[in-house]
C-alpha cells in the first residue's frame, strides 16, 4: 500500500526521463489533451504537479498523463513532479493511482471502461468485479462489468458521442458490433440529423434487419436510402462537448489574443459528409435549411424499404383522404397497421351548434363515394 | 444448409420401425424420485441404456435450469386438458389440448416453446393413469364432439417411439364415439401405432413445409417426403389424415416451393381420406425474435415485413396474408376441388378474402370440424 510519506516532495525532471508510451495508469478513454489544456499549459506551465515512479531506466506516470503529454506537445524540457519512492509493483500502485484519479470527481462512463481495461490488464477478474465496480458505483456483477468493459474499445468517434451524451450506453454497445466504417457513417448519421436516442434505436434496428434481409452491408444499403457521410474528425460536429472546448476556445482567444475564431470546429460542411445524387431533402438538411424535415425523409425512406406493404397502404389512405378533403374539424384514422380492427373518426366543436354543424357535414359524408371508397379494399 | 448432428458422445432415439434416420440429442436423464418404479419409466430406461438417470425430489427439480439435451420424467400435477388459448380477435376452432409433456426435441427456429416454457428440457409426464381419468371424465362431461389433440407443446410423435403414449390414447379413443384424438407431427414416427384397431377415431396430421425450409428451419423433423409416405401408409391403414400448412413462411421462391408441396403431397395421398387442411402464416410473440437471432443466427424468417396483430403477436400484413391463403387454396382446389380448408387464428375478414367464405363465430368454425371428424 502507499501511503503519504512514499512519496516525495515536488521534484524537477527531465521530459524525456518520463516513459510516455507506458499508459499503465491512464484511466481516461481521451488521454490526449484538450486545447484548451495545452493552451494553459503553454501559458502557466503545470500547476498542479503530476505523480510518476521510477521503473527501469526511466519514470512511469501514475497520475498527470495529461498535463506531461501538453508539456511534451509545448515543448517544455523540465517539469516539476512527485515521485513514488519505494518498488511497488503496477499492481499495488493500482489502487492508489485509481485514487487519484477519482478525487478530481466521478468519472464519465467512458472513463470507467478505460479504468476496467487497465484494471483488467493488471488484476483478477472477481476483483475487478468485487472491488472496483463498487468503488464506480456499480454493483459486484459480471453483467455490469460485460457491458461496460466493451466501451474501452470504441473509436473516438463513437467514444466522444457517447459523452457527448448523442448516443447512449445500450446504442454504443450495439454500434460496436458493427465494422468500424460502417460504424462511423451510422453515428455521423445519428449526429448530423440530431436523432433522438427511440429514433436511433429504430434506426439501427430497421437497418439490422434490411442488411440481414437483403444479405448486404450497411455500407451498401446506407447510401441508397440517401446517406454517404462518414467522419474523419467527429470535431466537425457540435456535440455538447465539441461545443463546449468551441466556446471555451472562443472567449480564450478572443480575450488573450484579440484574434478572431479560428475554425477548427467549423460550421463549413465536412468534406467528407456526402448526400446521394438526387436527395434533395437530405441536401436541404445539409445546408441547415430544414434539417429535421430532411432527417425525418430518411426515417421514411428507410420506413419504406423495410416495410413496403405497410407503407404502401399507409401512402394510399393518405391520397383517399387527400381527395376526400375532409373539413379540418372531422378526422379519420385507420385501424392500427391496417389490421382490421376498428376506424377512429374523430370530431372537434365548441357546443351543441357546433356539434348539429359537423354531425351535418357526416351526414354528407355518408353519401359521398369517396367515402365509401375508403372503406372498400 | 445441412441438418444439425447429433452431439458427439450422447444417447439417441431411434426409430424403431426403421423409417427415419432422425436421431434426438440426450445426455441427461432426470427422474422425479417418487417413480423409479413407474412402468413407463422402466420402458423408458430401458430404451435409453447409454444414460445414468439421476433421481432427484420432484419439489428439487429446478427445470428452468435445464437444458435442451435433458430428457425429464415426471408426473403431471396439474391439469392434462386444455382448452387451446385463442384470442378473442381472431377466429378459433376451440380444440382442446392434452399436455403429455413439454418441449420437442425436433427444435425448430420458429418454435414459440423456446420462449413459452420456463424449461428448455424435454419432460415427459408418466402418471398417464391420471391421463386418461381426466380424459374420460372430460369426455363424459361434454355432450357434443370434442377435438383432442397433443400437439401444442411438444410435437405428437417425435417421442412416440420411447414413451408409447399415442399407443395408449389411440387405444382409448378407439373406445369413444364424441370424441377424437388429432396427432400432429413432424416426424414419420407412425411404426408403433400403424397397425392400431383405431375405429376412425384418430386423425394423423402432418405438419407441411417445403424442403428447405425443413433443412433451414425444422432442426431434427422430418423430411417433406418421410412424412408424406408415412400419412400415405396411415390412410391404407384406414386413418384419416390432416394436413397444416402452418407455419407459412414468407421468402422470394415461397410460391414455386409451397406449389411443389401441394403437388408432391396430392401426388402422394388420396384426398378422400383428408379430413381437413389448415393454413397458418408465420406469427409469434416479439419476444421471440431475439431467441431466433441468437439461436439460430442463419435463420432469415424473422427479417420479412411484420406488423403487430390485434392479438399483438407479429404477423405478415393482411394483404400479404391474404394473397397466401388465396394462392394456396388455389392451388389445393386444383387438386382437390371440394377442399376443406380452415385458417387458423385468422378474422373474418382474410378468411373471406382468401378462401372464400368465413365462419360466423368460433362455435360454428367449431361445428364444420367436428362434422369433418364425422365423416367416415
Amino acid at each position: 500500500m502507499l501511503h503519504f510519506e512514499d512519496i516525495s516532495a515536488i521534484e524537477c525532471m527531465n521530459l524525456s526521463e518520463i516513459d510516455l508510451s507506458d499508459r499503465c495508469f491512464c484511466f481516461r478513454f481521451f488521454s490526449e489533451p484538450p486545447h484548451i489544456f495545452i493552451d494553459s499549459v503553454k501559458r502557466f506551465g503545470i500547476l498542479y504537479p503530476p505523480v510518476v515512479r521510477a521503473k527501469g531506466d526511466s519514470y512511469q506516470i501514475v497520475d498527470g498523463f495529461r498535463r506531461i503529454e501538453a508539456a511534451n506537445v509545448c515543448g517544455i524540457d523540465t517539469i516539476h513532479c512527485r515521485r513514488c519512492k519505494g518498488s511497488l509493483t503496477d499492481a499495488d500502485l493500482f489502487f492508489p493511482a485509481l485514487s487519484i484519479f477519482l478525487s478530481s470527481g466521478q468519472p464519465h462512463i467512458a472513463d470507467q471502461a478505460a479504468i476496467l481495461y487497465r484494471a483488467s490488464k493488471l488484476l483478477a477478474n472477481d476483483i475487478i468485479i468485487d472491488v472496483i465496480l463498487p468503488i464506480l458505483g456499480y454493483p459486484s456483477s459480471p453483467k455490469v462489468l460485460a457491458r461496460l468493459l466493451p466501451l474501452a474499445e470504441m473509436d473516438k468517434e463513437l467514444g466522444s458521442a457517447l459523452i457527448g451524451e448523442k448516443i447512449n450506453h445500450d446504442m454504443a454497445l450495439s454500434l460496436m458490433e458493427l465494422d468500424p466504417q460502417e460504424r462511423k457513417q451510422l453515428v455521423s448519421l445519428f449526429l448530423y440529423y440530431n436523432y433522438s436516442q427511440s429514433k436511433q434505436r429504430e434506426i439501427f434496428e430497421h437497418l439490422k434487419d434490411i442488411c440481414k434481409k437483403e444479405n448486404r452491408s450497411l455500407k451498401d444499403v446506407l447510401p441508397e436510402l440517401g446517406w454517404e457521410g462518414d467522419m474523419e474528425d467527429i470535431s466537425s460536429y457540435e456535440t455538447p462537448l465539441n461545443l463546449r472546448l468551441k466556446k471555451e476556445n472562443e472567449n480564450r482567444l478572443f480575450r488573450h489574443s484579440g484574434e478572431g475564431w479560428n475554425p477548427g470546429f467549423s460550421n463549413e460542411t465536412p468534406m467528407n459528409l456526402r448526400f446521394t445524387k438526387g436527395d434533395e431533402n437530405a441536401q436541404k438538411g445539409f445546408s441547415g435549411e430544414n434539417k429535421v424535415a430532411s432527417g425525418e425523409a430518411f426515417r421514411q425512406r428507410l420506413k419504406e424499404r423495410r416495410f413496403p406493404t405497410l407503407t404502401g397502404l399507409e401512402n394510399e389512405w393518405k391520397k383517399r383522404i387527400k381527395s376526400l378533403r375532409l373539413p379540418p374539424s372531422i378526422s379519420l384514422k385507420p385501424p392500427p397497421y391496417f389490421e382490421g380492427g376498428k376506424y377512429r373518426l374523430s370530431l372537434s366543436f365548441k357546443d351543441i351548434k357546433g356539434f348539429r354543424e359537423e354531425m351535418a357535414k357526416l351526414d354528407a359524408l355518408e353519401k359521398d363515394d369517396a367515402w365509401i371508397k375508403l372503406f372498400t379494399k | 444448409m445441412p441438418l444439425r448432428k447429433m452431439t458427439h458422445g450422447s444417447s439417441c432415439l431411434q426409430n424403431r420401425s426403421n423409417c427415419s434416420q432422425i436421431r434426438y440429442p440426450i445426455n441427461r436423464l432426470i427422474i422425479e424420485e417418487g417413480i423409479r418404479n413407474d412402468p413407463v419409466v422402466i420402458k423408458i430406461l430401458k430404451a435409453l441404456p447409454g444414460l445414468s438417470p439421476e433421481y432427484i425430489k420432484n419439489e428439487e427439480i429446478d427445470f428452468s435450469c435445464l437444458n435442451h439435451d435433458t430428457l425429464a420424467l415426471c408426473r403431471n400435477k396439474g391439469r392434462f386438458l386444455k382448452p387451446c388459448p385463442g384470442t378473442k380477435e381472431y377466429l378459433c376452432c376451440l380444440y382442446q389440448f392434452l399436455n403429455i409433456g413439454l418441449n420437442c426435441p425436433i427444435d425448430c427456429t420458429y418454435c414459440i416453446l423456446q420462449v413459452y416454457l420456463n424449461t428448455n428440457a424435454l419432460v415427459v409426464y408418466v402418471n398417464y393413469d391420471d391421463l386418461l381419468s381426466e380424459l374420460g371424465s372430460e369426455i363424459m362431461k361434454n355432450p357434443s364432439i370434442i377435438r383432442i389433440g397433443t400437439g401444442e407443446l411438444t410435437d405428437s410423435l417425435a417421442l412416440d417411439p420411447l414413451t408409447g403414449i399415442s399407443l395408449v390414447l389411440i387405444d382409448f379413443f378407439s373406445r369413444q364415439r364424441q370424441a377424437y384424438l388429432e396427432l400432429k407431427t413432424k416426424s414419420d414416427h407412425i411404426g408403433d401405432i400403424i397397425d392400431l384397431d383405431h375405429q376412425g377415431q384418430t386423425i394423423m396430421s402432418w405438419s407441411l413445409n417445403p424442403q428447405n425450409v425443413i433443412c433451414n428451419e425444422e432442426g431434427l423433423a422430418a423430411s417433406l417426403n418421410d412424412r408424406i409416405k408415412a400419412a400415405r401408409r396411415c390412410q391404407e391403414r384406414g386413418y384419416k389424415t390432416g394436413f397444416h400448412f402452418d407455419p407459412i413462411l414468407l421468402y422470394k421462391e415461397w410460391e414455386a416451393d409451397y406449389e411443389s408441396v401441394i403437388e408432391t403431397l396430392f401426388r402422394n395421398v388420396d384426398f378422400r381420406f383428408i379430413t381437413w387442411i389448415s393454413m397458418g402464416c408465420f406469427r409469434f410473440i416479439p419476444e421471440l425474435k431475439p431467441v431466433i437471432q441468437k439461436r439460430f443466427p442463419k435463420s432469415l424468417i424473422v427479417y420479412e415485413e411484420f406488423i403487430p396483430g390485434l392479438d399483438k403477436k407479429m404477423r405478415y400484413p393482411q394483404p400479404v396474408r391474404i394473397n397466401i391463403y388465396s394462392k394456396m387454396a388455389l392451388w389445393i382446389r386444383k387438386r382437390w376441388p371440394d377442399a376443406f380448408i380452415y385458417l387458423c387464428m385468422e378474422s373474418p375478414e382474410v378468411w373471406k378474402a382468401s378462401i372464400g367464405y368465413a365462419p360466423d363465430d368460433n362455435l360454428t368454425l367449431k361445428s364444420w370440424l367436428d362434422e369433418r371428424c364425422r365423416i367416415r
